[in-house]
């Protein structure tokens, strides 16, 4: 590399030179002339080349040894320099270049600037062309700079395919339930100049969300987790381009969270056992025995948003029931609800179907073989008030399927000789 | 006289300083700008052989990058290598000749003729313009139409032309 402090020293040259002109006029006519190209290339997503070429043509091209000195800015910040540089061999061309890496520098404008020369020993000593030039007049007085510049935007954010849900609920595991939609599609965002596919990168929250594909244009993407609070949109998805990274964009992913204590309403299918405005807990008679309502509302990780409506709650017993002996009292299975509107309901009875109310109590523990209960059974305030069964109870809302949905709730599923309860609630227990 | 001499040389010279940032553009069609087109191709292509080493799936989005930046496709892109290499070793033969001749003037063994150093550019310029007739014979109809807009347009206004003018 030749670095000069003193260019284009022209004015004393001129003087001395115009004394010997027949000496240097056999290196250059006016046919021998200095090409310099400077281009700014987007060659893939995450680089650009900045690139300088310096040629002499002409009759007097193998006179002559191209010399160039680049620079590239980012913005118009300086980032580097190469200094004079010239081809070693005469007639040819001097390239060089800078690469810069997008994601290095980011978004703005790229540029180069070249100054261009070329450097000769065969006119009776060395001298440079801008030197010879200004001897015999040039078509552009030196200094020869060119430059070329590209400017570069950041790729838009990926966001939600037309069409597909803009609001993601984690519903432990299944894909949608009724009004809810644990899987969306999304679409990249403008390339901005970027000419490959891009990639999809999870920049954060990659327990949260899943990606059917990355390196293709619509993945499938799907909540395995939640938010780790209201409104918080802690998963960044970005789109690479060969590593220059997208705009982010960020997504909530919310949950049915907890449930709560509701009074207890009409129900169509059972308004007989129904007040108008119920407490939270209500039991009535039902045959011989007792029906107990436990009534609640289903709240996501928002708990000033209005309470959840349209989806499936379901409850799971994982380790059945049980009784201290001599109880023979029957259980039944778990069970799935879709509910309708945003109040749900656990009805837990003890009866004997079609008993008038003071007949005996009979269970089946043996199914098909009626034998007195064990406690008796009684209408709802006919004492004793005497725990019969109880069962670890788990609820999970998103799903019809037994066991299946994200859990919101655990508790103790109680009868008692003359109602059931709830106790032991945890919620919400994700 | 004398002050009034300094005032319009100050004067010329500070329309060459404002004139020479700029330069001018060659006009459609020139050789030198078509070789040089050659050259900016293959030093992308360049950079492409180096990421298929180590990174193959950005050297094939360098690659679409790169055809993309002149307006081609990829299979038009990749049939520019060989017409440069083919004009490369043309021109070397050239320049060999043309480096021996200008020894010899330099060293006294014979006069400068300059019919002679006007041949070798004509010679240079003879094969510029054949490899430009097989580049276009390579390229598809399409191709070649977009590449030749390329060539005397976005490329060509990069390109700076000094010299002297007596």
């Amino acid at each position: 590399m030749t670095v000069r402090s003193v260019r284009h020293v022209a004015g004393p040259f001129f003087l001395v030179l115009l004394s010997v002109p027949a000496l240097y006029s056999q290196c250059a006519d006016t046919n021998t002339q200095i090409y310099t190209a400077t281009t700014a290339t987007r060659i893939n997503g995450n680089q650009v080349k900045l690139m300088n070429q310096t040629t002499i043509s002409g009759d007097y091209s193998n006179w002559w040894q191209p010399d160039s000195n680049i620079s590239f800015y980012f913005g118009s910040t300086l980032e580097a320099n190469s200094g004079w540089q010239r081809d070693p061999s005469t007639g040819g061309t001097w390239s060089n270049s800078y690469s810069p890496t997008l994601q290095t520098y980011g978004p703005d404008t790229y540029s180069i600037t070249a100054a261009a020369d070329a450097w000769t020993t065969y006119c009776g000593g060395g001298m440079y062309f801008s030197q010879y030039c200004n001897l015999y007049g040039c078509t552009v007085d030196p200094p020869w700079d060119t430059g070329n510049a590209i400017t570069i935007q950041r790729p838009g954010r990926p966001d939600y395919v037309s069409g597909a849900t803009h609001y993601l609920w984690y519903l432990g595991g299944n894909a949608a339930d009724r009004g809810y939609n644990a899987v969306t599609a999304f679409a990249p965002g403008a390339a901005n100049g970027a000419p490959e596919q891009p990639t999809y990168v999870i920049v954060s929250g990659a327990n949260e969300l899943s990606l059917s594909c990355t390196n293709c244009n619509y993945p499938v993407a799907t909540a395995i987790g939640w938010a780790s609070d209201c409104q918080t949109y802690d998963v960044i998805v970005k789109t690479s381009y060969s590593g220059f990274l997208s705009d982010a964009f960020w997504i909530f992913i919310n949950r049915p969270w907890n449930l709560v204590a509701a009074n207890d309403q009409p129900d169509p299918d059972d308004g007989w056992c129904d007040p108008s405005t119920g407490p939270w807990v209500y039991s009535c008679a039902l045959y011989n025995g007792w029906e107990t309502h436990v009534n609640y509302e289903t709240y996501s990780l928002c708990a000033t948003d209005p309470a959840m409506n349209n989806y499936d709650v379901n409850e799971q017993f994982p380790w059945g029931w049980a009784g201290d002996p001599p109880a023979n009292w029957e259980y039944g299975g778990p069970t799935s609800y879709n509910v309708a509107k945003t109040q749900w309901v656990d009805d837990i009875s003890m009866s004997d179907w079609g008993a008038a109310p003071g007949d005996p109590a009979t269970c089946d523990l043996v199914p098909g073989v009626w034998v007195p209960c064990i406690p008796s059974f009684t209408l709802p305030g006919v004492g004793p008030h005497t725990l019969v069964l109880q069962a670890q109870q788990n609820w999970f809302v998103g799903n019809w399927v037994i066991g299946s949905g994200a859990r919101v709730q655990s508790d103790a599923l109680q009868k008692y000789t003359d109602s059931g309860w709830h106790t032991n609630i945890i919620t919400p227990n994700p | 006289m004398t002050k009034v001499f300094v005032i319009l040389f100050s004067l010329f010279l500070g329309a060459c300083a404002l004139s020479g940032q700029t330069g001018a553009a060659p006009p459609p069609g020139d050789p030198t700008v078509f070789y040089m087109f050659l050259r900016h191709h293959d030093a992308l292509a360049q950079d492409v052989k180096a990421l298929a080493a180590t990174d193959p799936a950005r050297a094939s989005n360098t690659q679409v990058g790169a055809a993309a930046s002149m307006n081609l496709g990829v299979n038009d892109f990749m049939r520019i290598g060989p017409v440069y290499q083919q004009l490369e070793s043309e021109l070397e033969a050239v320049n060999a000749k043309a480096n021996a001749y200008r020894d010899a003037v330099v060293s006294g063994s014979t006069t400068l003729d300059i019919a002679i150093i006007k041949g070798f550019t004509a010679s240079r310029n003879e094969a510029i313009a054949r490899a430009r007739a097989r580049l276009q014979s390579a390229l598809t109809p399409a191709g070649w139409q977009a590449l030749s807009a390329y060539i005397d347009g976005e490329f060509r206004n990069g390109v700076r032309v000094f010299g002297r003018t007596r």
